[in-house]
């Protein structure tokens, strides 16, 4: 058998996602509210963490340090370690997920809190801010652009990674993915992969266009 | 009602795994209105003792009065909502409008919309920003100058009883550092606002201050005008600090109401006349120019304050600086 074309592969693939339609809206589905749970949990976990990390420079040292640790390691690589420990199916995928998240908020809202000017968080005080005030009115939407961005990133490191996640009964595109290659049908691959990043992108744009309404100012 | 607003008393500050005292044992009365220049060379405990005043720091030893209350014992966010607070890196919010900035202290005391929104006016109209040009802008999008202006906007904004102004124009350029001392002064007449102001430049500090606090080593040197500072150093510290500073330097520093007395007699059209905060420099300037023997002093509206007269300035050209023994 020659090598299709690139126009017959692309054709392909989308007769192949029309043909079987149902299948293809029950994955979508499926990935995408393991990436909303994923991120839901990971926000819930990694914001406050992260605050609590900016405001405890006890509490910071060893947080940050895992959380830093955790991200160096390959997605592939934390899945496979999860295995034997979790066994497989949605759980354990949304665990890895989390795990593979988490670092990415968490650090960045780390760091939103902490790289404010300290002479603004000194006139917020001389004022007669109380704390509650200061972290409300003052860091929090200081921190929030960092914040916002660690979300966009790890957003679209979620939907990536949960296509890889398949391999351990997460479901979702990635069996297309895995479905293509055991078979070597380009196709099939593609039908899952392009989808993906379909996926990918239209979260990142919108969270683009989030970032742009929430976040009116420059910081110069 | 005139009397003491600020009573420090024998105020030390020792940090942590600091061997010296930063602050060592101060006691200084500060009255309702004054406007105090505290000069210092750097480290000699001046953001300290500022900082002791708003609570910032800790006390290590002696009490401050507020008021006749121990600060102590005031709640602290309510006393530092008395105090206006204004520094060298000005700390705008940057998320936040010019106005939404000078809001901020309002806000938190519940004021209304509408009142906030006429104090913000108000206040950029004072500090000489067309409030309708710069209401809406980013601190990001204006310049140092205009940025120190709405600090000082933001620190007036609820009426405080005191200023805290800790080298508020150390960062600006020569020109424009000069129009925001005249304006401060301006401000400070027309709003009779206590104001302590933190200053490492002895020509700013006496420019300023009605009376000047001069501080090394956390000990204060002296308290006292600026003519006294100058003719009367209370020590060898002083006197080697003023020293330096001919008679032209002198004249060039003091302010022509500093000497001027009030005038007794129906003002005379054709005596010249001298800006209340224009240094005796250009008081001597006038009279070389115009021969005249009497000059009057006036405030900004053109209303007359007092007079100076020809031998009252020549005096002080023959006035010796004591504590030339200081230098034996
Ligand atoms: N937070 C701090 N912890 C420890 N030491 C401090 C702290 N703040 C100031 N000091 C020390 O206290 C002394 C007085 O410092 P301070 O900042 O009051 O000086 P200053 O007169 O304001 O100087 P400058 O003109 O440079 O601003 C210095 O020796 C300084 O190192
Ligand atoms: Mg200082």
């Amino acid at each position: 058998m020659s090598k299709p074309g690139l126009d017959t592969l692309l054709l392909g693939t989308l007769e192949y996602i029309d043909t079987h339609q149902a299948a293809f809206l029950a994955a979508i589905q499926r990935h995408l509210l393991l990436f909303v749970i994923v991120l839901l949990i990971s926000v819930a976990i990694g914001v406050p963490l992260g605050m609590a990390s900016a405001k405890r420079p006890i509490f910071s040292a060893w947080a940050l340090n895992i959380f830093s640790a955790l991200k160096m390691i390959p997605s592939l690589a934390l899945l496979m370690v999860f295995i034997p420990i979790l066994g497989v199916g949605f759980l354990p995928a949304m665990i890895a997920l989390i795990v593979h998240a988490l670092p990415t908020i968490l650090i960045n809202t780390y760091t939103g809190y902490s790289q404010i000017d300290e002479a603004i968080l000194e006139n917020a005080t001389a004022m007669g801010l109380t704390e509650r005030e200061i972290l409300w009115r003052v860091e929090t939407p200081l921190a929030l652009p960092l914040i916002f961005s660690g979300l966009r990133t790890s957003s679209v490191d979620i939907i990536a990674t949960t296509t890889v996640a398949a391999y351990i009964g997460a479901g979702g595109l990635g069996e297309f993915v895995i479905v293509g290659i055991t078979n070597m049908n380009s196709v099939i691959m593609l039908a899952g992969s392009l989808t993906v990043a379909a996926i990918a992108l239209i979260v990142d744009f919108i969270f683009s266009l989030l970032q742009r309404r929430l976040i009116r100012y420059q910081i110069a | 009602m005139a009397g003491k607003i600020i009573e420090i008393r024998g105020v030390s500050k020792q940090f942590k795994n600091a061997q010296a005292y930063a602050v060592d044992h101060v006691s200084i009365d500060v009255s309702r209105g004054d406007f105090i220049t505290i000069m210092g060379t750097s480290g000699s405990g001046k953001t300290t003792l500022l900082k002791m005043i708003n609570r910032i720091h800790e006390l290590t030893d002696g009490n401050i009065f507020f008021e006749g209350q121990n600060i102590h014992d005031l709640k602290v966010e309510a006393y530092r909502k008395k105090i206006g607070y204004v520094i060298q890196q000005i700390g705008l919010f940057p998320h936040m409008t010019v106005a939404e900035n000078i809001a901020v202290v309002p806000k938190s005391l519940h004021w209304g919309k509408d009142r906030i929104a006429a104090r913000a006016s108000e206040l950029l109209s004072l500090v000489h920003l067309e409030p309708a040009i710069y209401k809406d802008r980013y601190p990001s999008q204006l310049s140092g100058g205009q940025q120190q202006r709405v600090g000082l906007a933001r620190a007036l904004a609820a009426d405080p009883e005191i200023m805290l102004m800790d080298e508020p124009f150390g960062a600006i350029d020569a020109i424009t550092r000069q129009v925001l001392q005249d304006e401060l002064l301006a401000i400070h007449r027309k709003t009779g606002k206590t104001v302590l102001f933190v200053t490492h430049d002895l020509h700013e500090a006496f420019r300023l201050g009605d009376k000047v606090i001069i501080m090394n080593e956390g000990r204060v040197q002296q308290y006292d005008t600026p003519y006294n500072i100058l003719f009367h150093p209370a020590n060898g510290y002083v006197a080697k600090l003023v020293a330096s500073e001919d008679i032209i330097e002198k004249l060039k520093v003091l302010r022509a109401d500093s000497i001027s007395t009030p005038v007794q007699v129906t003002p005379d059209g054709r005596v010249p006349r001298v800006l209340a905060n224009a240094p005796l420099s250009a008081v001597l300037g006038k009279f070389m120019e115009t021969g005249a023997p009497q000059i009057y002093v006036e405030d900004a509206q053109g209303r007359i304050e007092g007079s100076i007269l020809w031998n009252s300035l020549q005096s002080i050209a023959s006035l010796r600086t004591e504590g030339a023994e200081y230098f034996v």
